[in-house]
């Protein structure tokens, strides 16, 4: 607890000794730990694989950038509501989707994406009501500072995974574990199975339209192909796969892993660290199932029973 | 027990930020010119088109002593780095090139949405930003002041491959205007769309298909149905290439066809052999043009220099990315700026820019104060003979254009 307190407090305080470059790659690690620990939520607790996340990315992103652009309200105020309005929709997509089981729901919600993503393309043309610009995508103001952004990704982030530890903790969390377990056998002993795994899909449905609404705006330009693309699905899972799955610091392990690698190694071998990233990523699922966080807890095991004890 | 972790990632994260980028100051003066392309991903296949452009710049360059600043020659170094092709990557390269690397000058990379997330991140830091491959009218219109781009805005840059067409004979009275749903494409189709009204040809059949579609048969078959004079396509390469193949197949030959981007890339021809007769295409620049070149010598002799480094005909797209390294070399030998450049400089380099009318390879390289090109006329080139001929405007720089080969349906029968 104390360790976690320690390292959020020198997050919290890194702008002020770090430079502009090193700033934004804690945001983008922010960012990607948000996102993958937003996955973990339902894939790691609940032992739903959700292959269509990025759904509320683009609805975050898009409402965000309308909320700030059409009703001129505050970039704070229109996250706050993007999250809100994502939160309903996971609702209405949740209640049906959810009852799919194992490789279904899986298959269902990577479908889900990519009609979220036609949709938002057509939604122009086809409703009249401008609200994603089709393929042209929307423009947005360049903000003051990027400072804004690292602060709110780093509290999106910090929410996930306070999200993660008290679903480890919880009562609700234990159910939703039985339910990752042995669903039939969860359901059969009381779990109110459907709602539990609702109420989670619309946590992280939130979590992941804040991190979206967010990049959106920091980034100053959003079109629907690339809010709605799979390619964030999918770093998404390799990120909270690499780091480790159903535990709460997995995501962050995997993002941070994955982002500083790619920077280290894409700036000196820009035409072969794809490569090594990727064989780097088969290595570990092939050999650390468990990911980043038990190679940690495999060190820490054979490193003595101090660090056991402080765990 | 796993805040360990935590804290080694962020300790690694303030070195990255301070200590890894090369520190300046020991090494020998040369520009450092900073560019983010696609090295892999989606436009990767366009990107390495730009690379080639800009390798052959900076060799020429070098090989020349460097970008002469009174009258001392500074080498040029590119810097790539490779994006994935995802605009969230391209804007942290341009970060890190710009507050990291700190480097004198960027360049361009290819993709309207990395642009558009490149840009923002060169305007707040004051870089010029130079494109050879983004013309999508929106860019131009965020108010920025360091955005460049040497393609014209893509709603002018159809209008030659639309208007050529009044010059046919018979001409024609219907169209089919078809796009794929992308940025550039789709405003394709809507500029094309808007010179056959002004031309006076009806629009029989429009539509946006989706830029991954798979079946272009039925898409065909249903322009083949409304049976229009002349189909124009809002195109990337693949498009062009998809639309081709489907109109043989399902046998629909209009008497006209045009791209607003494909032909013009070599494998367009490579793949289509025979079958690429008679396609009009966008086009911006042509190697029998006679513009000169302060770096080059000329626009021919470019094109010998491109065949020879690359063993093919270089694209018009090529030509506009070596203008923007040229008119921004221009631009900083004109101020007489010797590296590294500071925060002013680069002002003064933008600004010089905005004035400046400089003669390239590409014709005339003078921006508006939107930072695209003005005073550049819309080509349109028809594949003749495997060749591209000039077919639109009739007279450009001197160079009398070529006829148009119309009804093209002869040409694609006899050639099958």
């Amino acid at each position: 607890m104390r360790i976690a307190l320690v390292t959020l407090a020198a997050l919290v305080l890194l702008p002020l000794g770090a430079g502009a470059y090193a700033i934004r790659l804690a945001t983008l690690i922010f960012m990607w730990a948000a996102l993958a620990g937003s996955w973990n939520l339902l894939a790691g607790y609940g032992g739903a694989v959700d292959l269509g996340p990025v759904v509320y990315y683009g609805i975050g992103t898009f409402a965000t950038a309308n909320l700030m652009m059409k009703a001129h309200l505050p970039f704070l105020v229109s996250l706050g509501l993007a999250g809100l309005i994502a939160m309903a929709i996971a609702f209405l997509l949740g209640t049906p989707t959810l009852r799919l089981r194992g490789a279904y729901f899986a298959i269902g919600t990577l479908a889900l994406a990519e009609s979220a993503k036609q949709l938002a393309l057509a939604w122009d043309r086809l409703t009249g009501i401008p609200l994603t610009g089709g393929s042209a995508g929307i423009s947005l103001p360049l903000s003051a500072g990027y400072l804004p952004f690292y602060y709110v990704m780093l509290t999106v982030m910090v929410l996930v995974t306070a999200t993660a530890f008290w679903l480890e903790r919880s009562k609700f969390g234990y159910g939703l574990r039985a339910v990752g377990e042995n669903d039939l056998l969860a359901e059969a002993s009381g779990v109110d199975l459907h709602r539990l795994k609702r109420r989670v899909y619309m946590m992280s449905a939130l979590f992941i339209a804040w991190t979206g609404g967010t990049a959106g705006y920091w980034l100053s330009y959003i079109n629907a192909t690339e809010a709605f693309g799979a390619a964030t699905t999918f770093q998404m899972v390799v990120m909270a796969l690499l780091g480790g799955l159903g535990t709460p610091l997995g995501p962050l392990a995997g993002a941070g892993f994955l982002c500083l690698v790619s920077e280290l190694l894409g700036t000196r071998f820009v035409y072969h660290y794809l490569i090594a990233i990727g064989s780097i990523i088969v290595a570990v699922s092939l050999f650390m199932p468990s990911g980043l966080m038990g190679i940690a807890r495999m060190a820490i095991h054979r490193g003595g029973k101090r660090a056991e004890t402080a765990s | 027990m796993e805040g360990h972790r935590i804290i080694a990632i962020l300790l690694l994260l303030t070195f990255a930020g301070n200590s890894w980028p090369s520190a300046r100051g020991a090494q020998a003066k040369e520009f450092r010119v900073g560019i983010p392309l696609s090295l892999s991903g989606i436009y990767s296949r366009d990107t390495a088109l730009l690379k080639e452009a800009y390798d052959l710049w900076a060799e020429t360059v070098n090989r020349q002593g460097g970008i002469r600043v009174t009258g001392t020659g500074y080498p040029v170094k590119l810097i790539y780095y490779d994006d994935e092709s995802n605009p969230v990557k391209s804007a942290q390269l341009v970060e890190r090139l710009a507050t990291a690397d700190r480097v004198d000058l960027l360049l361009g990379g290819f993709g309207s949405s990395i642009v558009f997330a490149a840009s923002a991140v060169a305007e707040k830091y004051k870089y010029p930003y130079i494109s050879g491959s983004a013309s999508a009218d929106p860019i131009f219109q965020r108010g920025f002041k360091y955005v460049f781009g040497t393609l014209n805005k893509t709603f002018y840059e159809v209008e030659g491959a639309a208007r050529v067409f009044s010059l046919a004979q018979p001409k024609p009275k219907t169209a089919a205007v078809i796009g794929a749903d992308h940025l550039f494409a789709k405003l394709s189709a809507d500029g094309f769309k808007k010179f056959m009204g002004e031309m006076g040809v009806r629009v029989v059949h429009f539509e946006i298909f989706p830029v991954d579609l798979t079946d272009y048969n039925s898409l065909l078959l249903k322009v083949k149905r409304r049976n229009p004079d002349i189909l124009l396509v809002g195109s990337l390469f693949a498009h062009s290439l998809r639309v081709m193949r489907a109109a043989r197949e399902v046998g629909y030959t209009p008497k006209g066809i045009a791209f607003s981007y494909g032909p013009t890339v070599p494998d367009f021809i490579k793949e289509l052999g025979k079958g690429a007769e008679g396609v009009v295409a966008v086009s911006e620049w042509l190697p029998t043009l006679p513009h000169r070149d302060p770096v080059f010598g000329s626009a021919r002799e470019w094109r010998d220099r491109m065949f020879r480094r690359w063993g093919k005909e270089p694209d018009y797209v090529q030509a506009g990315a070596a203008a923007g390294a040229v008119a921004q070399q221009k631009a900083v030998e004109a101020l007489g700026l010797a590296p590294p450049l500071s925060e002013k400089d680069r002002e003064a380099v933008m600004q010089q820019l905005h004035k400046q009318d400089v003669e390239t390879l590409y014709g005339r390289v003078k921006f508006g104060a939107d930072g695209a090109i003005v005073l550049k006329p819309p080509i349109a080139v028809q594949i003749q003979d495997g060749k591209f001929v000039l077919v639109y405007p009739t007279e450009i720089g001197g160079v009398k254009a070529g006829k148009l080969l119309y009804p093209w349906t002869k040409s694609i029968v006899n050639g099958q």
